[in-house]
């Protein structure tokens, strides 16, 4: 996941990079740790605009958000045309 | 030293009724420190938790409990990195057990095993504090108890209704 956000970064020339975690099983420690970095990333080191985090209501990846508080941190969306709205 | 009566009546907590072993079979998994290995365990704990008739938002918490033990012990414990194939010897055991309690509910206990580490988290946005704070939020009593020979971490699941036959 790191990679390939990484690799988005780099195509991204000015827009919006939004993440589609929809279909994703399972998240732990160390993806929450990706997201967070990532997040902070496009802001503070890219000047891009905010990381886009679309999850809808997919629990395996909503719940671990919750526990570590991140959905205060992340720009969180129920669908990618949501996010791209926003 | 009280009276015999008095002991009786107030028994020390947790020398009260005992819990016994449900009598299934345990889980007993063993694999090499690699980063595949909590992906493994997280399908074999799934399975486990169903063929007990566990309740599927119980499965979920615990499973993401036991995979944050399990990865803690690779990223960490072992620091394996990223990638790398296993160093010979280097093994995490994730071992369960169903407990039923005197009132018929049940709970489960995993104890994850390596010979690693164990470092603390240093901060709770870290990985390791995240999944310090998974392991906490998703069981009811986490344990850890390290030494110079490695790490044991036990979670006590949250108790669950007996099984319908």
């Amino acid at each position: 996941m790191r990679a390939a956000i990484g690799a988005a970064f780099d195509r991204l020339t000015g827009r919006m990079l939004v993440l589609d975690l929809t279909q994703v099983r399972f998240l732990g420690s160390a993806g929450l740790r990706t997201l967070l970095d990532s997040a902070a990333e496009a802001v503070t080191h890219r000047g891009h605009e905010p990381l886009r985090v679309v999850v809808d209501e997919n629990r395996p990846v909503v719940r671990p958000i919750e526990i570590v508080g991140l959905d205060n941190v992340l720009a969180l969306y129920h669908s990618v045309s949501d996010a791209l709205a926003a | 030293m009280p009276p015999t009566s008095d002991q009786d009546k107030h028994p020390p907590r947790g020398r009260q009724a005992p819990t016994s072993l449900s009598g299934a079979p345990p889980l007993e998994i063993a694999l090499n420190a690699e980063w595949v290995a909590p992906s493994i365990v997280r399908g074999r704990v799934r399975d486990w938790l169903a063929a007990h008739q566990w309740p599927a938002a119980h499965v979920d918490e615990l499973v993401l409990a036991v995979s944050e033990a399990v990865s803690n012990s690779i990223e960490h414990g072992y620091a394996i990195p990223s990638g790398s194939v296993a160093r010979s010897g280097e093994m995490v055991d994730v071992h369960g057990v169903v407990v039923v309690d005197p009132d018929g509910f049940r709970h489960v206990v995993f104890t994850i095993r390596d010979q690693g580490r164990w470092r603390a988290p240093t901060n709770r946005r870290t990985t390791r504090g995240h999944g310090m704070l998974i392991m906490r939020t998703c069981t009811d009593d986490v344990a850890v108890d390290y030494s110079a020979t490695g790490t044991s971490v036990v979670l006590r699941s949250r108790p669950v209704p007996p099984a319908i036959r």
